[in-house]
């Protein structure tokens, strides 16, 4: 695909040089015009005893000369032509609508905006923020833009290799923090601030920090703080020497990543913004489905502007999955409350309706479909899949 | 390995859960759906290129006749006069032609900016969906914003995130005070637009002028000034009677009702909100005439993309926060868009988050509760061999997890 671009592209650019090309030689070809006419026009009225019609025929031989009207027209012709090619490009490289596979929804205006206005604030366009919530009139903006300011705060003092806000946060949310998992953050922070006085204050200010932070995680982090007591010896030759991974830059964007990861998690906030992730399922989704509804023109059996569940499966991807998902191999139907997944005692996993049909009663065996292993009713098991929170 | 059953076990063991296709593969389409970001200046450069045509046609009359001029017997005078009118004449369409190349090059400019755009951007594509789309979303949000009037808002954004090349701020001038007049019960700088662009908009056979003809009439009709009323009509409306006879003759008919009839379809006509369908129909022509998809991009991506996302466990209390749809305003906006289908299973792990696969199996705890090989061992490492389940709290022995195989 991006060779198609990439031809288009090269079309695109043959476009721009011929077009300044005609359209200086067209402005020049009509100045010569001009020019030559408006001087037989003078010599017709200045040299009273010259004939006018031989000044014409002068003029004509000129004209004649110069050839000035077959340049014009190649010169157009030419622009037109690459102009064509530019076109033809073009329609190799993209769809021709893109609008095919929509159905005829209106969003909800207000719900809409809140989102577009949700979305800024997410991703620190606050003073964008602020205008498109003066310009749309979204009510209670504040409760929108609030969670979102003081976390912006902190990741740009971060950005600025400035550990203390984030530190204070997590100070004042280790709790919170502990509850969900997340204790290692705090110690992540510290860490970085660790080897960040050792880059600017050498390793007797490092080492006074140690001291005074390190002391809370020595159960937890033990391996990770030796680690960092022993590259206090490598100061001299940070980039040789085997902690050279604890200097890089990108320590502080991964740090500035986590921080709001974490904040947004504490805020019950999705990290990524929810309109983002929307828009990029349909960036993965809309040429499959434009693929759909070119196919399913054709047939009209079925329809996807009506239809309750989209007719094919779409991979969007790992990071698109959000629930675990089980299609049972036998029914292909997705398993649900009703229908919920069993685990055969070979290891197997299938509905429960697939196994009710197989197995004709609860105490007779039958063969699993996968595997010549044979298993009751009884002997199955209903799995459960949790939840991500 | 696979037997049939009552011929109602299908074969899914091939291409099973592990390998379906890989998305990067699918990725590659994803610049095939830029069509609108190229359309708009491509077939504005089409249009002058066209009108660059026409123009220099004129110069081969002006020439043309330049040579019959030759063979008349005129007298001097006359002769320097015709002269002089030709030379005229080639410097207004020398105007043009400088008019023409301005525009003609500002949107060749603009097609090569944004393909060079695309081809620098599909190295990001490739690599995630979401960074790529974290770019596109700026200008994609622009146009949003420019088409619901927002266009302070979206001037910002597009300078905040330097999109100035690609996005199609210059169509939208003037249209919010066109917007705001139309609602503010004022036709005239509609009207004035229209007879600006009166050629194209025959051509793409819009009604708005029309409408807004009707729409003075009708003003006029309802402050009962009937012989203005009546004037008008002959002037701006008579001439649409030979495609438009029917709504023509029902608006002449209002004449006859006044505006506090109750008598339909004529006390529509009189209605307030014909203001704002106006309005909504400038938008839709303003649109169409520059080749803007009738939809925002914004839309056609949030239907795509919610209904790929929208499945029923979005929709349970306690799914994940991470999922779109579990917030009640993505749920609004997903109202009437059809589910996903899955036909193959894919589970994610609740302590690691990972999609589960062949080298990190799902595991099953004797309650029945499924987790990954890999949080099991975390688990079990940190409690000697214990393994403990986060949600319910049970424990096992890590030899009494079992594997699960998922095909």
């Amino acid at each position: 695909m991006a060779e198609n671009v990439q031809a288009a592209l090269k079309e695109a650019e043959r476009v721009v040089k011929k077009q300044k090309t005609c359209a200086s030689k067209t402005i020049d070809a009509v100045d010569t015009l001009i020019r030559e006419i408006a001087a037989a026009r003078k010599r017709i009225l200045a040299e009273q005893n010259t004939d006018a019609g031989s000044v014409l025929q002068e003029l004509h031989k000129k004209l004649d000369r110069l050839d000035l009207t077959s340049q014009l027209a190649k010169e157009t012709k030419d622009l037109h032509s690459a102009v064509n090619k530019l076109s033809k490009a073009l329609d190799k490289a993209f769809v021709p609508d893109i609008c095919k596979a929509s159905r005829e929804v209106q969003f909800d205006k207000g719900t809409l905006n809140q989102v577009i206005a949700q979305h800024f604030y997410q991703t620190g366009r606050f003073a964008v923020g602020d205008t498109f919530v003066r310009e749309a009139q979204i009510p209670d903006s504040h409760a929108l833009k609030e969670p979102f300011s003081a976390m912006h705060e902190i990741l740009k003092e971060i950005r600025q290799h400035n550990l203390a806000p984030a530190l204070a946060w997590a100070a004042e949310h280790c709790e919170e923090l502990a509850a969900t998992g997340a204790a290692a953050f705090e110690f992540k922070l510290h860490r970085l601030q660790f080897l960040n006085t050792l880059q600017q204050h050498g390793p007797g200010a490092a080492l006074q920090y140690a001291r005074m932070h390190f002391d809370a995680f020595k159960d937890s982090q033990m391996a990770e703080i030796q680690r960092l007591m022993g590259c206090l010896c490598y100061i001299k030759r940070p980039t040789s020497s085997p902690y050279a991974d604890l200097m890089a830059p990108s320590q502080w964007e991964e740090v500035a990543r986590e921080f709001a990861r974490q904040c947004c998690g504490l805020m019950g906030q999705a990290y990524e913004s929810p309109l983002l992730v929307s828009v990029a399922a349909g960036t993965v989704a809309l040429p499959t489905l434009l693929k759909l509804a070119t196919v399913m023109a054709g047939q009209g059996n079925q329809d996807l502007k009506t239809c309750e569940q989209l007719p094919v499966e779409l991979e969007l991807g790992n990071e698109f999955v959000f629930h675990s998902i089980f299609a049972c191999p036998v029914s292909r139907d997705q398993s649900s409350p009703a229908n919920p997944p069993m685990l055969l005692p070979c290891g197997h996993v299938l509905c429960e309706q697939s196994i009710l049909k197989i197995a004709k009663s609860p105490t007779r065996s039958f063969k699993c479909p996968y595997c010549p292993v044979e298993a009751t009713r009884s002997a199955c098991r209903q799995i459960i899949f949790p939840d991500l929170q | 390995m696979c037997s049939d059953i009552d011929g109602t076990v299908e074969r899914g063991g091939d291409e099973g859960m592990w390998t379906v296709g890989n998305p990067r593969e699918e990725n590659r389409g994803a610049l095939t759906i830029e069509t609108p970001l190229l359309k708009v200046p491509f077939e504005a450069l089409r249009r002058t290129t066209k009108d660059r045509k026409y123009v220099v046609d004129e110069v081969h009359v002006v020439v043309g006749e330049l040579q019959k001029h030759a063979s008349t017997g005129l007298s001097r005078e006359q002769q320097a006069a015709t002269l002089e009118s030709l030379v005229n004449r080639l410097q207004g369409l020398k105007r043009k032609l400088a008019e023409l190349s301005t525009n003609e090059q500002a949107d060749a400019q603009r097609c090569k900016a944004r393909l060079e755009h695309l081809s620098e951007a599909s190295a990001v594509g490739r690599q995630s969906p979401v960074e790529w789309s974290r770019h596109r979303l700026d200008r994609i949000l622009v146009d949003h914003l420019l088409r619901s009037g927002q266009q302070d808002s979206a001037l910002q954004l597009s300078e905040e995130a330097g999109l100035e090349e690609l996005v199609d701020t210059h169509i939208f001038t003037g249209a919010r005070s066109i917007v705001e007049a139309l609602l503010q019960h004022d036709c005239r700088p509609a009207l004035l637009w229209t007879a600006e662009n009166k050629a194209r908009l025959r051509k793409i056979k819009s009604k708005l002028e029309f409408k807004l003809h009707i729409q003075e009439f009708i003003e006029l009709v309802r402050q009962e000034r009937m012989s203005d009323a009546i004037r008008y009509a002959r002037e701006h409306l008579a001439p649409w009677a030979s495609s438009h006879l029917a709504e023509l003759q029902r608006a002449l008919a209002a004449l006859a009702f006044k505006a506090h009839t109750s008598c339909e379809p004529y006390s529509q006509l009189f209605q307030h909100s014909q203001w704002e369908a106006l309005a909504d129909l400038f938008c839709k022509e303003l649109f169409r005439l520059n080749c803007l998809t009738p939809e925002s991009v914004l839309a056609v991506h949030l239907q795509a993309g919610l209904s790929a996302l929208k499945m029923p466990q979005s929709y349970t209390d306690n799914s994940s926060k991470e999922d779109p749809l579990h917030l009640q305003a993505f749920r609004t906006l997903a109202e009437g868009l059809p589910f996903a289908k899955h036909v193959h299973s894919k589970l994610v792990c609740a302590i690691t988050r990972e999609v589960m696969d062949e080298h990190n199996p799902p595991m099953v705890m004797p309650n029945g509760m499924l987790y990954s090989e890999k949080a099991a061992k975390q688990i079990c490492g940190c409690n000697g061999g214990q393994f403990v389940c986060p949600i319910s709290g049970a424990v096992c022995n890590e030899k009494d997890l079992r594997r699960a195989y998922i095909s």
